[in-house]
């Protein structure tokens, strides 16, 4: 089955990333297909690689990122979403004259069309909100 | 086959970017020409009230030029948030939970905001 996951719950008040994260993994180990998550509202705070977990606390962002690059899932975090939340890539840094850039690899930023796009190809679309 | 598609939306107008969040979801499911009908739920009904506070143009008067003309309302939610339906735009159809039921099961997918 071709499955999409969005997850909307920030990482510092929510299990949604870390749910989703369990989920994925185990969609993946029973052979399902799964090509993109999409992080939206508050989630996009996954994707800030900035952000330094307490040594001893789990580092969920960095589990995403191995995750991805283990199985070759795209990990996109909404581009409006992000800037509002002071996420940015490299070209939005640039375009908006900013001085640094801090977008965690491997993840992109992409609009919400892409984030519908992907809910209308899959054949269940799984969100994960708190 | 054309997929059928509902939008719920449940955040209400006062969490700020949140809620432009969750209408902007909506809208460009509405530009893919998905043509969602879209459900408002729990305390997201008040982001039919026309009374709420949000700088004008509100995003919702232009949901028809996005082609969403299915509108729904829970109407259980309606009575626990005081709302009158008269008092919406743009106006939705009020539902009942069986209602809501269906809507969702007859939807290929449904897009949580």
């Amino acid at each position: 089955m071709n499955i999409a996951i969005a997850v909307y719950g920030a990482p510092t008040s929510s299990r949604a990333p870390t749910s989703a994260l369990r989920f994925a993994q185990a969609a993946v180990a029973r052979g399902h297909t799964l090509a993109r998550v999409f992080f939206y509202y508050d989630a996009v705070a996954i994707a800030n690689a900035l952000v330094v977990a307490p040594q001893g606390e789990p580092d969920i962002a960095a589990e995403w990122s191995a995750f991805s690059q283990a199985h070759g899932v795209e990990l996109v975090a909404c581009i409006a979403a992000s800037l509002r939340r002071g996420i940015v890539d490299a070209a939005e840094a640039a375009r908006y004259e900013l001085r640094a850039h801090n977008l965690r690899e491997p993840f992109q930023l992409l609009g919400l069309g892409q984030f519908v796009e992907m809910a209308a190809s899959a054949d269940r679309l799984i969100t994960f909100l708190e | 086959m054309n997929r059928r598609y509902l939008v719920l939306v449940e955040r209400p107008p006062a969490v700020g970017t949140l809620a432009r969040e969750a209408l902007d979801l909506l809208l460009v499911a509405g530009a893919f020409d998905l043509a969602p009908a879209v459900l408002f739920l729990g305390r997201g009904v008040h982001q039919l009230a026309a009374s709420h506070d949000s700088a004008p143009p509100r995003p919702l008067e232009a949901l028809a030029t996005y082609g969403i003309t299915r509108i729904y309302v829970d109407a259980q939610s309606l009575r626990r948030e005081g709302l009158a339906l008269d008092a919406l735009a743009p106006r939705p159809i009020a539902v009942d939970g069986a209602a809501i039921a269906r809507l969702i099961a007859e939807s290929d997918v449904v897009l949580t905001t």
